[in-house]
């Protein structure tokens, strides 16, 4: 059985993706039940292997598709962190954007594609070595695609060149780097620890130049500066598909790809031995910075979010550069937190603009007042986001602070505190316009959805994970809480 | 220290720990105290107010803070109780929506997430080296700390914005009165204390000597005393000026965590008097506040000449005058000078002798200001305030008679000998007096020194400053966007292999959006699986 269960949470949303794309525009309801079947039969699948790997089983699965190319899927404790997120995010996406597609053309290819890009997301998680990692990483990348420009409108379309041109450039680089590494080292698998240690006699550089062209390739999707430029242009895509971009599909896989190459072929040791994790993280922390400063020139509420998504995910990858178990703790810790966080804050943005139209932060002028449940749940995760506790963001700043401060790099702290001081400059203003401003128009397009403030379809997810958010946080010290997994996830298999 | 924790809870955050231990309890006492007796005022104080539910709201939370964190034993529940207090004490300050109180609450809250920033830095770089996060396992960190001098400088500038401590202080002027008066009291009585407070857990008081910090801190702390007096001389507003004279007032309180950074056999009769001095100055300054409200009603049972009697007595507590806890707390902190460990250079036992006239030069002009004003506001609103804030009144005169004997550990005699008294009473009646001088002074010959300083005083000068970086960022940040992309464009314009890609991607495009196209393709892909799988199967 466990050579199968990795395969088949794969394929309960690839299967449905297909499916759904046989289906004709006005079977709805039978979509509807598809797509809510593959999302519930995936979180079962997932909860399983969840189980298993606490109790140290293990799952593989390994397909030779080429001869010395095998298709492995492994779950290991880092790959069920984020196959967790990704199944949970999933369903209340789903759930969401079913709200949210109500009555607007093309629901078929639009949930087809949704499908198969949380399986290619699912394939990334579970690929056990770069080969199939980069296989999957390209198929989000074409699946993704149609999603950005799902709207069909002049700006849409631009935003899907920008997004293919700056996706495609960067699949072909890693390309590059990958094949060089096999040319080097053969088969990689993914290891603990590393698994190119011993050619690092001969081939010293040719390593750090694989490692800068995996990087920076990785770095196009996880939003490295200055690699970032199409970020913010995509998210003219529908909101749950911003929400699920910005969360856990495209950016994640990035930042993902980058956990695996540094601690899983490399090596933490060997890569801070070759000097290639000194300039990644004077980059993370640019980005960091940068992304902060731009999002604080944003009126458009999608573009200042779309920043802060820079800046949020460049401390995965400064933590990633950080040498030690605190701050590797951190960065798993963080995969998740971003993901929930800023799946709510997308999430509320997009409710504003179903429900009244709202699309700048200029309009937000007692939105409050309006839609309290949305606005709490913006206000969580904002705070979250600044890092106050007991939200996730909290637990996420503590830990990278103190792992940057066991390592011997006190000055992050200094980029922890000033990143918290600028979303704290981008996010409190919102909070207080929503709260404390009364409106000073009209809302510009009030549809108002239905006996709550807006369809339940659209406020529910956006709550649900708005109490992720707090719960991650305020329980972090309990069982099978982000932080807890991600501590074991480093005792088990990045500790002596 | 006495007392473990008495809650543990390893499952919230990082786990967190509350309990009591000898500072805690007196904090906890002063603090529930003012805040119970203050929501009973703002119960009348708010009556007809259409966002009293709001302000209660926020009012208790802000409590639940500022208690947590005198209960918290350990730093992650002390900073999640911190931010709590400060993040729910904002719409306490903005509660009128008058542009003032906007204005006092972004002042605020700028600095208030500033001092955040600083703190959870601080206790980031303790942590890192510290065993665990309770307050014991901190004790012995910070002074083996490679990070000491920073951790240092990080807690006392990070917890003196709370504190008020100069140059941090300009939110505080502008803050404390635009709040609702009993707010205004909660802030100034025990929301300043937590910075205070936090000084207390995280300096290494009593474990280090550092006499540079601590010279900084009495230095500054003195500083504070006497400008505070100076500026707030010349405000309008008394509630402005009750905020001038806890500046003043904190300052005294850093003299003596000065004393115990520089001296650490000091810090137990230190302590002592910084918890006899935060006790005698939450009540009295609490029952100032409370008394601008109230100041000219009476009914019959609380006369109106009571009523004033009742406004002059906790001034002339914070002044000093014998038989007020002022006395017992001003003693208490002048009589560190006889420590055997104490070593004050002769400026600062100058200095406190002299801030007792300062106080009471600040006293007199409140009172001259607070007074008269009151006189045709009673209303039936202050009335109904009336009883609480007599209590309070009452409280803070009894704290008098009842501090010495309740805190022993604070060292020297507490207790006025009666040739003390006059001793005690010299700054007071001398201080009133200058005042009162002064004032017909500059009224009868020179108008000119009539000065009035905007509250804030140095942020009147910063403000323009900070505006004008702000939207200079701005600017620079478009003009950079838009110099990029002429610059991309450029690039594109050039470069015809991207032209070549746009192209191709366009073409891709308009397949792709076809979704059977796609559909097939993965289709395809499926199959591929399927056949690649049933291979090794």
């Amino acid at each position: 059985m466990n050579e199968w269960i990795l395969p088949c949470v794969f394929l309960s949303s690839f299967l449905t993706g297909i499916v759904i794309f046989m289906l004709d525009e006005e079977q709805r309801a039978l979509r509807t039940v598809l797509n809510l079947a593959g999302a519930f039969v995936k979180l079962a699948l997932v909860g399983v292997v969840l189980w298993g790997v606490y109790h140290e089983q293990t799952f593989e699965t390994r397909l030779a598709v080429l001869p010395g190319m095998d298709l492995i899927f492994r779950a290991d404790a880092l790959s069920v962190l984020f196959v967790t997120l990704s199944a949970v995010l999933w369903l209340l996406t789903t759930v969401y954007a079913i709200g949210y597609l109500e009555g607007s053309p093309n629901r078929s290819r639009f949930f087809g594609f949704f499908s198969l890009c949380v399986a290619s997301t699912m394939g990334i998680s579970l690929a056990g070595n770069l080969f199939t990692f980069f296989l999957f990483y390209e198929m989000l990348t074409l699946t993704t695609y149609p999603l950005v420009v799902h709207r069909g409108t002049e700006r849409a379309l631009r935003a899907g060149r920008v997004y293919a041109a700056y996706t495609l450039g960067g699949g072909a680089v890693f390309l590059i780097g990958i094949v060089w590494l096999y040319v080097l080292a053969g088969q990689v698998d993914f290891t603990q620890g590393g698994c190119v240690e011993h050619l690092g006699g001969d081939h010293r550089t040719a390593l750090i130049a694989i490692f800068a062209l995996l990087v920076g390739a990785l770095g196009v999707k996880a939003a490295l500066v200055p690699l970032h430029g199409w970020l913010p242009v995509a998210m003219v895509a529908p909101a749950p598909v911003s929400a699920l971009l910005h969360a856990v599909a495209v950016v994640k896989a990035g930042a993902f790809g980058i956990v695996r190459v540094v601690y899983n072929v490399y090596g933490i040791d060997f890569a801070s031995g070759l000097g290639v994790l000194g300039p990644l993280s004077a980059l993370a922390a640019v980005t960091i910075v940068y992304g902060s400063l731009r999002a604080l020139a944003q009126d458009e509420l999608k573009r200042r979010l779309a920043y802060s998504t820079v800046s949020q995910l460049a401390y995965i990858t400064l933590g990633v550069s950080i040498a030690g178990p605190v701050s590797t703790i951190a960065v798993l810790a963080h995969l998740v937190h971003q993901g929930i966080m800023k799946i709510t804050l997308f999430f509320c943005a997009g409710n504003l603009a179903e429900t009244l139209g709202i699309h700048c932060i200029r309009e937000m002028d007692g939105t409050g007042r309006r839609m309290p449940w949305t606005m709490a749940a913006f206000t969580v995760a904002a705070l979250g986001m600044i890092g106050v506790p007991p939200m996730a963001g909290f637990i996420t700043k503590w830990f990278l602070g103190i792992g940057a401060a066991d390592a011997g790099q006190p000055w992050v702290i200094g980029v922890l505190a000033a990143s918290g001081l600028l979303n704290a400059a981008y996010f409190l203003p919102i909070v207080y316009a929503a709260w404390f401003k009364r409106p000073c128009a009209p809302w510009p397009d009030d549809r108002g959805r239905g006996r709550l403030e807006t369809d339940p379809l659209l406020l529910w997810p956006a709550v649900a994970t708005a109490f992720l958010t707090l719960a991650a946080g305020l329980f972090a010290g309990s069982d099978f809480s982000p932080l807890d997994w991600a501590t074991l996830i480093v005792t088990r298999e990045y500790g002596p | 220290m006495t007392g473990a924790p008495a809650l543990e809870l390893d499952v919230i955050l990082t786990g967190i720990r509350f309990g009591l231990d000898d500072i805690s309890r007196v904090f906890l006492a002063f603090t529930a105290l003012l805040w119970l007796i203050c929501g009973a005022y703002a119960h009348f104080y708010l009556k007809g107010d259409r966002a009293r539910t709001r302000f209660f709201s926020f009012y208790l939370a802000s409590m639940a803070g500022n208690v947590g964190l005198i209960l918290a034993q350990d730093m992650v529940s002390f900073y999640l109780c911190f931010a709590l207090m400060t993040f729910t004490a904002y719409p306490l300050v903005i509660h009128d929506g008058t542009p003032e109180a906007r204005r006092a609450g972004t002042v605020y809250i700028v600095l208030a997430v500033i001092g955040e920033a600083l703190i959870v830095s601080a206790l980031i770089l303790i942590a890192s080296e510290a065993e665990g996060t309770g307050f014991r396992d901190i004790a012995g960190a910070v002074p083996a700390s490679r990070h000491r001098d920073l951790v240092v400088a990080l807690v006392l500038a990070g917890f003196g914005i709370k504190a008020g401590a100069i140059p941090l202080h300009v939110w505080l002027p502008l803050a404390h009165p635009v709040a609702p008066t009993p707010a205004s009291a909660v802030l100034s009585g025990v929301i300043i204390k937590a910075g205070l407070l936090g000084w207390i857990r995280f300096l290494p008081l009593g474990e280090a000597a550092l006499p540079g910090f601590g010279m900084l801190c009495m230095v500054v702390g003195l500083a504070g005393a006497f400008y505070g007096v100076l500026v707030g001389v010349a405000q309008d507003n008394p509630k402005t000026v009750l905020a001038y004279s806890s500046i003043s007032q904190m300052g005294l309180m850093l003299v003596a965590i000065g004393t115990g950074l520089a001296w650490p056999q000091a810090w137990g009769a230190a302590a002592g008097a910084v918890l006899i001095y935060s006790l005698h100055h939450a009540l009295n300054k609490g029952a100032l506040f409370l008394g601008v409200g109230v100041a000219g009603s009476g009914t019959v049972f609380l006369g109106r000449g009571l009523v004033t009697a009742g406004l002059l007595l906790p001034a002339l507590a914070l002044a000093g005058a014998p038989f007020t806890s002022g006395a017992a707390a001003k003693t208490a902190l002048v009589s560190l000078a006889g420590d055997p460990a104490v070593a004050w250079p002769a400026w600062v036992a100058w200095g406190l002798s002299l801030s007792s006239m300062a106080t009471a030069v600040l006293m007199a002009r409140f009172c001259f200001l607070v007074l008269p004003a009151g006189k045709d506001q009673a209303s039936a609103r202050s009335r109904g305030c009336l009883p609480a804030w007599g209590i309070l009144v009452v409280l803070a005169a009894a704290a008098g008679w009842l501090l010495p004997s309740m805190l022993p550990m604070a060292g020297g005699t507490v207790a006025v000998p009666a040739g003390a008294v006059l001793s005690a009473l010299w700054p007071v009646i001398g201080g009133a007096a200058l005042f009162v001088a002064a004032r017909h002074w500059i009224r009868r010959s020179v108008p000119a020194l009539r000065i009035r300083i905007p509250a804030g005083d140095v942020l009147a000068l910063a403000e323009p400053a900070a505006c004008g970086l702000c939207s200079a960022w701005n600017g620079l940040v478009e003009n950079a966007g838009r110099l990029r992309g002429s610059a991309v464009e450029r690039l594109r314009r050039g470069a015809g292999a991207a032209a070549r890609l746009a192209a191709a991607v366009t073409a891709a495009e308009t397949r792709i959006s076809r979704w059977i196209t796609a559909g097939a393709a993965f289709l395809f892909l499926a199959v591929l699986l399927f056949r690649s799988m049933s291979g090794i199967g």
